[in-house]
């Protein structure tokens, strides 16, 4: 079991993230928007977070540059959530500092799968 | 009965009145909560199903499949919209089992009656729902159910019917799609959004649009325009030939549409064609033939970028050097030499990590 943090506007997805995760047993913390995703992972420690890219005030980008500089952050395992499907979107995502990109829309499986697979690899 | 007995008596008339609107809004708001109260109550089993269909694993679902499809009406009601609004979230076997389920709870049929209502709004709902619903292999009487919509009297009416058609790949609709988009200059983003969604069923009658637009007009129309761009964002290369014939046509508009598709598509065989722009009269083609010889790259288009680099119009040099930057090393050496400012410009905002 993990801590997973899921930080994305559209309820919708939010909800559908949790669910998923939570039925596979991991602890989810769920918020809307970029600073409250760094405020969560600064208080709450999360294994691994999940981040929407557009989010109103700081952006998904945004909130992995800040957990990135952060020395007690910056190994935290970050997944891209995002409608932003061009080939300049991905190499952005990856180059803030993301461990994985999906975009939306997206499969919750194919999500839950990337997910473990990543807790796997920096265990 | 004197003055003072007469406000007084007004008084307690406008006293009881206010008395009476503050009871109403009161009466509002508890029959308003009540009614969220029991909407939450009914919706919170059935969305929970709903959830576990889209994320669960193949027999969790089945099982959420077979509760679905036994839900009360209530409940049903109080999950569809936001089912609907899921739906175009959602990828793979999630997507289908959620259509699944709103097929079999007669979702279709409703939305088809929609799109007849005397409400715009209702309309639109309507159409909305038909697009998300429409299956793989389209019934002709949905579909023509939302053709007969892109006429309507109402512009949001139209635009959710060129959206919602973007479900139904089929050449009928697409000669539908052009032909409006072409009447209707402010339906262009949706005309392209949904030629895109549908994908290569769209090149045989955009190419055939294209084709018969420069037939009949000289220079070609707004269809011919739309033709051009739509086949590049579809990725039809076939239409390569086609494509770089109608750059010989004298339309500025025809020529940018053309310029812009041929980058996109990327065929190393259109950077002669392409050349050719690049001397035009007007800087928004040659800018439009650099930017795209850019996106094809490769050492074929290097020597026609670089005498370019010395345009005179600042944009258009610019636009060169971004391009050589892209086509590779040859591209990149062509830079390095050039005493062009704009060269010197790109390459110090490369040295710096800048996107150029």
């Amino acid at each position: 079991m993990a801590r997973i943090l899921v930080a994305d506007d559209d309820v919708d997805i939010r909800e559908l993230v949790e669910f998923k995760l939570s039925t596979l047993g991991h602890d989810v913390v769920a918020v809307s928007d970029g600073a409250a995703a760094i405020d969560a992972c600064q208080a709450q420690r999360p294994d691994l977070a999940v981040l929407d890219v557009m989010m109103p005030g700081v952006s998904g980008l945004d909130a992995i540059r800040a957990i990135r500089s952060d020395p007690t952050l910056a190994d935290l395992p970050v997944i891209l959530l995002t409608a932003r499907a061009q080939e300049s979107d991905v190499e952005t995502g990856f180059d803030s500092g993301a461990d994985d990109y999906i975009t939306k829309p997206f499969s919750p499986r194919e999500l839950a799968s990337r997910v473990q697979a990543l807790l796997t690899r920096v265990r | 009965m004197n003055l003072a007995h007469l406000g007084y008596g007004a008084a307690i008339i406008l006293l009881s009145a206010c008395l009476l609107v503050v009871l109403g809004l009161v009466a509002v708001r508890f029959g308003r909560d009540r009614a969220e109260r029991r909407r939450s109550t009914l919706r919170t089993p059935v969305w929970r199903d709903v959830m576990m269909l889209t994320t669960g694993e193949p027999d969790e679902a089945a099982d959420a499949f077979t509760r679905l499809l036994s839900a009360a009406p209530a409940g049903r009601a109080a999950v569809e919209d936001d089912a609907f609004g899921l739906v175009p979230k959602l990828r793979g076997t999630a997507r289908e089992r959620l259509r699944q389920v709103l097929w079999e709870w007669g979702a279709t049929q409703e939305a088809a009656r929609w799109t007849r209502s005397r409400s715009s709004v209702r309309r639109c709902r309507g159409l909305y729902r038909l697009g998300v619903l429409a299956p793989r292999s389209p019934e002709p009487f949905l579909r023509d159910q939302v053709l007969a919509r892109l006429d309507d009297r109402d512009f949001a009416v139209r635009r959710t019917a060129m959206l919602a058609l973007g479900s139904f790949p089929e050449p009928v609709v697409v000669e539908h799609l052009l032909h409006r988009a072409g009447l209707e200059p402010s339906l262009r983003a949706d005309f392209l959004s949904s030629v895109d969604r549908i994908g290569a069923p769209a090149v045989p009658v955009l190419r055939r649009g294209l084709t018969r637009s420069l037939a009949e007009t000289p220079g070609g129309d707004r269809r011919g325009f739309l033709a051009a761009e739509a086949l590049g964002l579809v990725g039809a290369v076939s239409a390569v030939p086609t494509l770089e014939a109608a750059l010989e046509q004298s339309s500025v508009e025809l020529k940018l549409a053309c310029i812009h598709a041929l980058g996109q598509l990327g065929a190393s065989s259109s950077v002669v064609a392409l050349a050719g722009p690049l001397g035009h009269r007007d800087p928004a083609i040659r800018r439009a033939a650099a930017e795209s010889l850019g996106l094809i790259g490769g050492a074929w288009a290097v020597p026609a970028l670089a005498d370019v680099l010395h345009d005179d119009n600042v944009e258009v040099a610019r636009a060169a050097a971004n391009a050589l930057h892209r086509c590779g090393p040859s591209g990149r050496d062509v830079l390095g030499s050039s005493a062009a400012p704009v060269a010197r410009e790109v390459v110090a905002l490369t040295a710096l990590g800048s996107p150029t």
